[in-house]
């Protein structure tokens, strides 16, 4: 019976070995060395680390922020916030993307920002946005339940005990609310290091000046240079699965036991 | 000076109520769940809204938020924050007072040593006892330096040993430090054993000390009465018994006794076998349910024969109960009471 189980399992598993080793053995070691240290690449890669950067320093604020307010407070319409607040999760990047570029283009905002310096539309300042604007819902969403599964009482006492609401919120919930909250923060980072979509329609896609590694990965594709498509992908896969493997850190290696439990037919 | 007077206190729950506890007393309010006991304290310790005025040493207290008010809150729960270890959760209580960190640590083992959890120093909160638990949690409200003391059935989660062994010393260290205190409790001896003074509360009311005199007690938490028949006493100090079909196990207090009492907050009841030993647990079906805004009171049939049990209303929102359902009941053995 385990082994009947576990096919399935097997055939997954070396489908997804299959897609790792395809793009691999797509350009002999050389050219894929080479293609590593490829200006582009290395501009690729910067640039992503810069922007993700950029977009989690202002998600990661508004996010847990939002996240704090919305779990803590009740007010009129909250239900229907929390729904729009959860749009962006649903909504496909490229439509986001869209409908940052008309916002923040000719839109509402676009003359203001512009007026005060801040051209968003294909800068790199553009990709910020758009970035932001993917990975803020991701932390909503999860510290939003982590907040909520801090149990009032914690907080209380504090209150009680003489602390401000600032330093309840830096001193009592905030860690113990911290774990799942950097779980939320680390996939929303992953989140953005991969974000096409809205970033192609905000920023464009120039090489050398808008080029994010998805980026860099589909116009190096579309102009035939394989070598520094594939380098591009294996970096990006990279960084996922150093985030994976910071994913099962954080959950303290609670998943082990159950990998241990025997199946009930051997017991 | 630290007396406490109410004036016209109440709420949405609560009854406009007066009420004035002398400097340094320990006033104990009875009542049992529902009556608004909690809902009184929260008030006072600003977690709830209010109505009326509340006068701490003649100052207004009532509009102040929490953390100015200078009142001490302990909860049935102690609520220790898990990620500070024990020293750090006193010096947590210290914030508001703004010490510097030799004076922070000085008042630190004073209390430590005045609460007897020296011996404590340096554990994971998580690793203490339910009664450590408690005493760490009383140490930190003291060390945020109340004015006031709220006790919300400090030792109702307790072993009833324990609970009677702490009940002592509090009673020892509130004359010591000559602190205000309100507590709140639904257990008559608790109230008898501590009070200063004592009032009853009931549907959100206060009510005369007169109540108690007259022995009109229909409306406190009314235990369960067991007719049982003792099978045996066994080595390990405890009783074998048998009640309606079902062995029981219950402490031996040295002395044969059939008829046994037990709170109806000391059962624990849910839709699944509780965790814990394989004892005193028994499968009936729920007949009655009342729930109020603080707990549930649930009539379990038992082999023919009514228990009452009664569930905190946060353990109960987590699993309720309907009628006519399976329940799966634990007797704690130590809660089986002589009567």
């Amino acid at each position: 019976m385990g082994g009947l189980v576990a096919l399935p399992l097997l055939g997954f598993g070396l489908l997804v070995a299959g897609v790792v080793l395809a793009l691999v053995v797509q350009v002999d070691p050389g050219e894929l060395w080479s293609a590593l240290r490829a200006e582009e690449t290395l501009f690729a890669l910067r640039f992503s680390l810069e922007v993700s950067a950029g977009a989690m320093s202002a998600a990661i604020p508004l996010g847990i922020a939002s996240a704090y307010f919305m779990s803590r407070r009740d007010f009129p319409g909250k239900r229907l916030l929390d729904a729009l607040l959860d749009l962006p999760l649903v909504m496909p990047p490229l439509i986001a993307g869209v409908g940052l570029l008309f916002l923040l283009g000719r839109g509402l905002l676009g003359e203001p920002l512009a007026r005060l310096g801040l051209g968003l539309i294909f800068t790199p300042l553009g990709a910020v946005a758009a970035q932001a604007f993917i990975a803020t819902p991701i932390i909503i969403r999860n510290a939003k339940a982590a907040f909520e599964s801090v149990d009032p009482g914690f907080q209380e006492t504090a209150m009680v005990l003489g602390l401000s609401p600032w330093r309840v919120f830096f001193q009592v919930n905030l860690p113990l609310a911290g774990r799942s909250i950097a779980a939320g923060v680390i996939l929303a980072w992953a989140r953005t290091m991969g974000e096409f979509g809205a970033t192609l329609m905000v920023a464009g896609a120039t090489r050398l000046s808008t080029e994010t590694l998805p980026i860099a990965v589909y116009l190096n594709l579309a102009s035939g240079e394989l070598g520094i498509a594939v380098s591009c992908a294996l970096v990006l896969l990279a960084v996922c699965f150093g985030v994976l493997v910071c994913l099962r850190l954080l959950a303290g290696g609670r998943g082990a036991k159950k990998r241990s439990l025997p199946w009930p037919s051997s017991a | 000076m630290a007396e406490l007077r109410l004036i016209g206190v109440g709420n949405r729950f609560l009854k406009p109520m007066d009420l004035t506890l002398a400097d340094g007393s320990l006033f104990v309010l009875l009542g049992p769940s529902g009556a608004g006991k909690t809902t009184l304290l929260r008030i006072l310790a600003g977690l709830a809204p209010l109505r009326g005025r509340v006068l701490l040493g003649g100052e207004e207290i009532g509009r102040l938020p929490p953390h100015c008010r200078a009142v001490g809150y302990l909860s049935q729960e102690p609520f220790l924050f898990p990620h500070l270890d024990l020293e750090a959760n006193l010096d947590l209580g210290m914030t508001r007072l703004g010490w510097s960190k030799a004076r922070r640590r000085e008042r630190r083992k004073e209390l430590m040593d005045l609460l007897g959890i020296a011996h404590l120093a340096g554990r994971d909160t998580v690793t203490l006892s339910g009664g450590e638990k408690q005493r760490v949690a009383l140490a930190r409200v003291l060390a945020s330096g109340p004015r006031l003391l709220l006790l919300d059935e400090p030792f109702n989660q307790l072993d009833f040993r324990i609970a009677r062994h702490l009940r002592a010393e509090l009673k020892i260290l509130q004359r010591k430090l000559r602190l205000t205190t309100l507590m709140v409790t639904h257990n008559l001896e608790e109230a008898r054993e501590l009070a200063d003074a004592l009032a009853v509360i009931q549907d959100g009311r206060l009510t005369t000390e007169e109540v108690l005199e007259t022995g009109d007690q229909a409306f406190l938490e009314v235990p369960n009465l067991l007719i049982c028949r003792q099978l045996r006493v066994l080595e390990e100090g405890l009783l074998e018994l048998e009640w309606e079909g079902l062995r029981l196990f219950a402490l031996d207090r040295g002395r044969p006794c059939a008829r046994f009492r037990v709170q109806p907050s000391s059962i624990v009841l849910g839709r699944t076998p509780p965790p814990g030993p394989r004892v005193n647990r028994f499968l009936g079906r729920v007949c009655a349910v009342r729930v109020n805004h603080d707990a549930a009171k649930v009539e379990c049939l038992v082999n023919g024969q009514k228990l009452r049990v009664e569930i905190r209303r946060r353990r109960w929102e987590r699993e309720p109960l309907t009628v006519g359902a399976e329940a799966h009941g634990f007797i704690p053995l130590d809660c089986l009471r002589p009567e």
